[in-house]
């Protein structure tokens, strides 16, 4: 059992820190929302340009050839000092694993360069208004023409798909009574679908619906065997539930960094059931953490990923919550003055934090994962 | 990073999973009969009584972290054994540097003398000494009946070890861990050390591998009742209702379980953040574990609420260990002073 890096890992921590540090002079938090786009956009070049991106890819690719430990360090050193996302966000966290994982040669060669190189901006067309957490259920359907296929349909809660000219579109290619057979995965040209930006709650546009109408996709843009798409989106949603676990825990510390600031600002150090909170968060996000660290261990050592991921998720978005909510409390009154677009710090943070039990898998659906696959309780659905 | 269990420790709790398969009605049979088995608890004293001091001990090859594999390994069955409270005391006497005194034939059996009646876990206690004679009252001692000597704790971070006091018998809820008041009147020590804080943090880290084993045993066995249990036609298991408070039982036990694994290895390493994640562990292992015991006993029904089912068993050590060396909210506190003292700590040398 060793939770400290090894002294490989702690070497390139190291260099990784030592490079952000100098780079992230010219990056400046911004909270404008156009601000933000310009500069993710130069955030992925100076990465790519620092050799930072595709770090587990193989270098045949324009990754480094290096493992998920490594990736998950660099995201964890990135997060701390509290860098910017890059804006092929899901390309290099999504799209580029699963290409890895089933595409062919030609597509690889194809795609995972422009992936780093910022060149092509992915989202992931998954979920439908109809079909959400019950993803096999979905409509959109692919009718094969001679040489390729015509989409019909409706994708809903599409991140970037704003600022995408690429998607990983789930449809169906054949009807019958299995639900999981006869969806198939395409890698789509974004460029004749109807994107329309969806306004959240807390004014941010992150996400959005796209019409699909009558669009073409080439025989090439298949991505697996025709009509076993489940089994690539299953690599797609395994990727990311793991890949984000070391994420969830740095941006749970972060939040509860701001909670600490404004508990010492508001000289409620004496108060105790402040300080039970307090205590109780600071347990759980090291708990994330140290999950985080279990799970990248055991992959590292060749284990599946497994449902644990689930857990990890659970608890982060709960804690998140949580924190946030308790930062409106001890604010009182003031911090709810704001306004729809306003970017009133606690308020939007607030706000936000609602979506993380619900993006990524509800709730509700990780605890049905943990019941049936941990501790092998019946299908509950 | 390579925070995975080594193959000898797999194979260590897989002998120890073994000695505890009935552990559930062992525990039962105490309930009924009032009848302590002899089993697993012969075995560990005898074989195992030196676990987790590599630190202190050079004949030991395992370390805190293999003492809290064995530990929650039986406390998932809720096996009754005296060999977690006897390690707990043993971690005491080995971070006060007193093993030399320590038998470890399996003879000799201890116990850690350490709450009072109004006493915060780390002090300050109303027992003292008064030359080489002890004079106070401690209370709720697990196993105290059975101990050759006990392990007392005093101010001043004060180990001190000496023969049974005064014991006074105790009903306690948790009936697998019985408890006495010992008072001592002028009862002479045998030994006296400094490193009194040290040694309860290990046993602090016991306790908490115990509350983690609690919980997921309580998950366990909710899991499997409600695997077998049919209303209207179907698994009680498959209703969501049931399933999902069982789900979040477990990622408590989880969170608590990852937190303890922490901990432990974080002693053993001599890490500055170890005091933390301690408190953490304690804390965040005494919630899971009530929090888990009562799920059970509500996926249990009716028959929950009887003493034929086990889950009451489950909740009464949650309960008993919850509230033991420190309960939620003082570790809770702990943290919290502990992360506002290294922030103003930055804060003042940024000045």
């Amino acid at each position: 059992m060793n939770f400290s890096d090894t002294a490989e890992l702690a070497d390139f921590r190291k260099k990784a820190g030592n490079w952000l540090n100098h780079v992230l002079k010219d990056f400046p938090e911004v909270s404008e929302e156009s601000e933000r786009e310009s500069q993710a956009r130069n955030w992925q070049d100076c990465l790519n340009q620092g050799g930072w991106l595709g770090i587990s890819w193989s270098q045949g690719y324009g990754g480094r050839g290096l493992t998920e430990l490594h990736t998950a360090v660099f995201n964890e050193e990135c997060i701390l000092r509290h860098a910017p996302t890059p804006i092929g966000l899901i390309g290099i966290l999504l799209a580029g694993p699963t290409i890895l994982s089933h595409g062919t040669e030609e597509q690889k060669r194809e795609y995972l360069p422009k992936i780093l190189s910022g060149e092509d901006i992915w989202c992931q067309g998954f979920s439908e208004p109809d079909t959400g957490s019950d993803l096999a259920g979905l409509q959109t359907r692919a009718v094969a023409t001679l040489d390729g296929w015509r989409i019909n349909g409706q994708k809903v809660w599409t991140s970037s798909g704003h600022i995408a000219n690429k998607c990983l579109l789930l449809a169906r290619t054949k009807s019958g009574k299995s639900r999981h057979h006869g969806i198939s995965y395409f890698l789509a040209d974004t460029a004749h679908f109807d994107v329309r930006p969806l306004k959240m709650i807390n004014g941010d546009a992150e996400f959005n619906e796209m019409f699909i109408d009558n669009v073409f996709v080439p025989k090439n843009s298949l991505l697996g065997e025709l009509n076993e798409g489940w089994v690539v989106a299953m690599t797609t949603l395994m990727v990311e539930r793991s890949s984000v676990a070391f994420n969830l825990q740095v941006w749970a510390r972060q939040i509860l960094d701001r909670l600490l600031g404004l508990v010492i600002e508001k000289n409620l150090q004496d108060d105790q059931y402040v300080l039970d909170r307090l205590g109780a968060f600071e347990s759980e996000v090291d708990a994330i953490r140290i999950g985080a660290i279990r799970g990248a261990s055991s992959l590292a050592a060749g284990q599946t990923p497994g449902p644990e991921a689930s857990a990890l998720k659970l608890q982060w978005a709960n804690s998140v919550q949580e924190i946030s909510r308790f930062c409106l409390e001890i604010g009182g009154p003031i911090f709810q003055r704001s306004a729809i677009n306003d970017q009133n710090f606690w308020m939007h943070k607030y706000l936000r934090a609602r979506g993380h039990s619900i993006e990524g898998g509800t709730n509700e659906i990780q605890k049905s994962i943990l019941a049936e696959r941990v501790l092998n309780l019946p299908k509950s659905r | 990073m390579q925070a995975i269990l080594t193959n000898e420790q797999k194979m260590m709790i897989d002998s120890v999973a073994g000695m505890s398969a009935s552990g559930v009605e062992a525990a039962m049979t105490i309930l009924k009969e009032n009848e302590w088995p002899e089993e697993p608890d012969n075995i560990l004293f005898d074989e195992w009584s030196s676990l987790g001091l590599k630190d202190f001990d050079s004949k030991s090859e395992t370390g805190l972290v293999d003492a809290i594999l064995v530990v929650y390994t039986l406390a998932k069955n809720i096996t009754p054994n005296r060999f977690t409270s006897h390690l707990a005391a043993i971690q005491v006497i080995s971070a006060a540097g007193l093993l030399p005194s320590v038998n470890f034939n399996g003879e000799m059996r201890y116990c850690l003398a350490v709450d009072e009646e109004d006493s915060e876990p780390l002090g300050p206690y109303d027992a003292c000494l008064k030359g080489d004679k002890i004079f106070g009252k401690k209370k709720s001692i697990m196993h105290g009946r059975e101990a050759d000597v006990n392990v007392v704790i005093l101010d001043n971070d004060k180990v001190v070890l000496t023969r049974p006091g005064i014991i006074s018998s105790v009903t306690n809820f948790d009936i697998l861990n019985p408890v006495v008041d010992i008072t001592y009147e002028g009862s002479q020590f045998i030994e006296i050390s400094d490193g009194a804080h040290a040694g309860l943090l290990r046993a602090i880290v016991i306790l908490a591998a115990e509350l983690c084993g609690i919980a997921r045993g309580a998950v366990d066995l909710a899991a499997n009742y409600a695997n077998i249990r049919h209303q209207f036609g179907r698994q009680i298991g498959g209703f969501q209702g049931v399933a999902h408070q069982l789900a979040d039982a477990f990622v408590a036990a989880e969170t608590a379980w990852s937190l303890t694994l922490f901990a432990a290895w974080a002693l053993d390493t001599n890490l500055a953040e170890a005091k933390k994640a301690i408190h953490e562990a304690k804390a965040k292992a005494s919630e899971a574990a009530v929090f888990a015991a009562e799920r059970a006993l509500q996926v249990y029904g009716g028959l929950g609420m009887t003493l034929e089912a086990p889950p009451h068993i489950f909740l009464r050590r949650a309960l008993a260990g919850s509230s033991q060396f420190g309960g939620v909210h003082w570790h809770r506190c702990k943290i919290a002073r502990e992360i506002l003292k290294s922030r103003s700590d930055i804060t003042n040398l940024a000045k």
